[in-house]
């Protein structure tokens, strides 16, 4: 991930493995290369929704690094929460093309734990001895930084010592695409946030988990730091089932700068929700600055989503892996495919070069349709 | 065009604003209607599946200042009958 994000290199390109005769948009962020029998034999694969699969490698590779072992007393200390927007999308499609289209006179009998939202913090527990809270969490385009916000208010109260947390999505299938072409906000060409010309956004997909532990138990063990979550925010626009308004996502960003005990100028980043609609950007934009005030003028605003695509319940997730990426190599990630300034968005979107520069503190948001809202402050670790 | 057209499309545009069709014409501004972006991708839907056509519609460039297309129940019906013209001269060749 750090290559592209430094080279500001999109993932964005024409959908493979889907049927697009009937889509309008015929673009995404696809997870390349991804070969699930490299990962699960067969046995296991049948249980798996892409969703969960991805969800399981993400854990792997998150935990591994960790080298946390929860077979002991620790594994009812633990935590497992993942966010997805619709879970197992790809099983639930196949299964009702059989049913409906192909005239199958029966279900596949794993249909329903292949496709149940849950199944992904399931699988997690199952494969790792995660013994203690395990749930998924629901809330569209801000699941996963729901997810991660729970799970690092659970460390922090004390309730588990160890929580893996993120979110996975995996639904570009021909059903959920047709259902997104016909909401009329994606982009033929590409995503271009905050950029004049911009057309809608670009579907992705993929999984990002991180693991959370009480900054003390992680230095006394010696544990390899990428960043410290420092707050969460969340608010309810209460107002309408699509359209965003200003006043929750500047209410969740508030929120979260009072639960972290930071004051706006503090702040040198903001990983934006930037879905590249004409509605989000110019509305995030204005929070931004109701927010910032002055500040607003000093701070560096990008989406990465340029880069990575949206994946709806998984985005908040792979936000946060892009941020603390980005931290720790001392750069600020482009806004990509950025043609010209728009003049209702009028931040510093870092358009399409990376920055070298130090982020010592950075926002990353996630506003999701039902006006759904949870913002993150995270702190750069040395 | 024909008064099928000018007919089906005021009743999908009436019933999605809940409004008598008696009241609409050509020259009837769909933001007098009260409809929301969400009801106009419903107008787009209907209008799509009683015509058999499909409609380059973006909601965001719909929202941009400059965006001239259907403006009035009269833009609507305009692109419906040259859609279906161009289809039946498909047809013929």
């Amino acid at each position: 991930m750090l290559a592209p994000l430094r080279e500001g290199r999109s993932a964005i390109g024409p959908l493979a493995n889907v049927q697009t005769d009937k889509l309008a948009v015929t673009i995404g962020a696809q997870v390349p290369g991804f070969n699930p029998e490299a990962h699960f034999d067969s046995r296991k694969l049948a249980l798996l929704d892409r969703c969960a699969q991805f969800a399981l490698v993400a854990a792997q590779e998150a935990l591994a690094a960790t080298g946390l072992d929860f077979r002991g007393e620790l594994g009812s200390r633990a935590a497992a929460i993942v966010g997805s927007g619709v879970g197992g999308m790809g099983t639930l499609d196949d299964s009702f093309r059989r049913l409906y289209a192909d005239g199958a006179k029966r279900s596949h009998p794993l249909t329903i734990p292949r496709l149940m939202l849950s199944a992904a913090p399931s699988h997690i527990a199952m494969q790792h001895g995660i013994r203690g809270p395990v749930f998924a969490v629901a809330s569209a385009c801000a699941s996963a930084n729901h997810a991660i916000g729970l799970a690092f208010q659970m460390v922090r109260a004390g309730n588990v010592e160890v929580a893996v947390a993120g979110g996975a999505e995996a639904a570009l299938t021909e059903g959920a695409l047709m259902a997104w072409d016909a909401m009329r906000i994606m982009a033929p060409d590409t995503c271009r946030p905050f950029s004049l010309g911009r057309k809608g956004l670009v579907l992705g997909e993929g999984a990002a988990m991180v693991v959370l532990e009480n900054m003390d138990r992680a230095k006394a063990r010696g544990a390899a730091i990428l960043g410290e979550i420092v707050g969460f925010g969340m608010s309810s626009d209460a107002s309408d089932i699509v359209l965003p308004s200003l006043e929750g996502a500047a209410s969740a960003m508030r929120a979260c700068l009072a639960d972290a005990g930071l004051a706006p100028e503090e702040v040198d980043y903001i990983n934006a929700h930037g879905t590249g609609t004409a509605v989000n950007d110019i509305t995030e934009t204005q929070a931004v600055r109701e927010v910032f005030g002055r500040h607003a003028e000093r701070l560096a605003v990008s989406s990465t989503k340029s880069l990575h695509g949206h994946a709806l319940g998984a985005a908040g997730a792979i936000e946060l892996a892009a941020t603390l990426i980005a931290m720790r190599h001392d750069f600020i990630p482009p806004t990509a495919n950025f043609t010209a300034p728009d003049p209702r968005c009028d931040l510093d979107y870092v358009p399409n070069q990376a920055r070298e520069a130090q982020i010592q503190v950075a926002l990353s948001n996630s506003f999701a349709f039902g006006g759904l809202n949870a913002v993150l402050a995270i702190r750069h670790e040395k | 065009m024909t008064a099928d057209v000018e007919r089906d499309v005021i009743a999908i545009i009436a019933q999605q604003a809940k409004v008598d069709p008696a009241g609409l014409s050509r020259t009837t501004e769909l933001e007098t209607l009260d409809l929301v972006s969400l009801d106009m991708l419903e107008v787009v839907f209907d209008v799509e599946e009683k015509f058999d056509i499909s409609i380059a519609y973006n909601a965001n460039e719909a929202l941009s200042p400059e965006h001239k297309s259907f403006k009035t129940v009269g833009d609507v019906m305009d692109f419906v009958a040259t859609h279906l013209s161009s289809k039946i001269t498909v047809t013929q060749t």
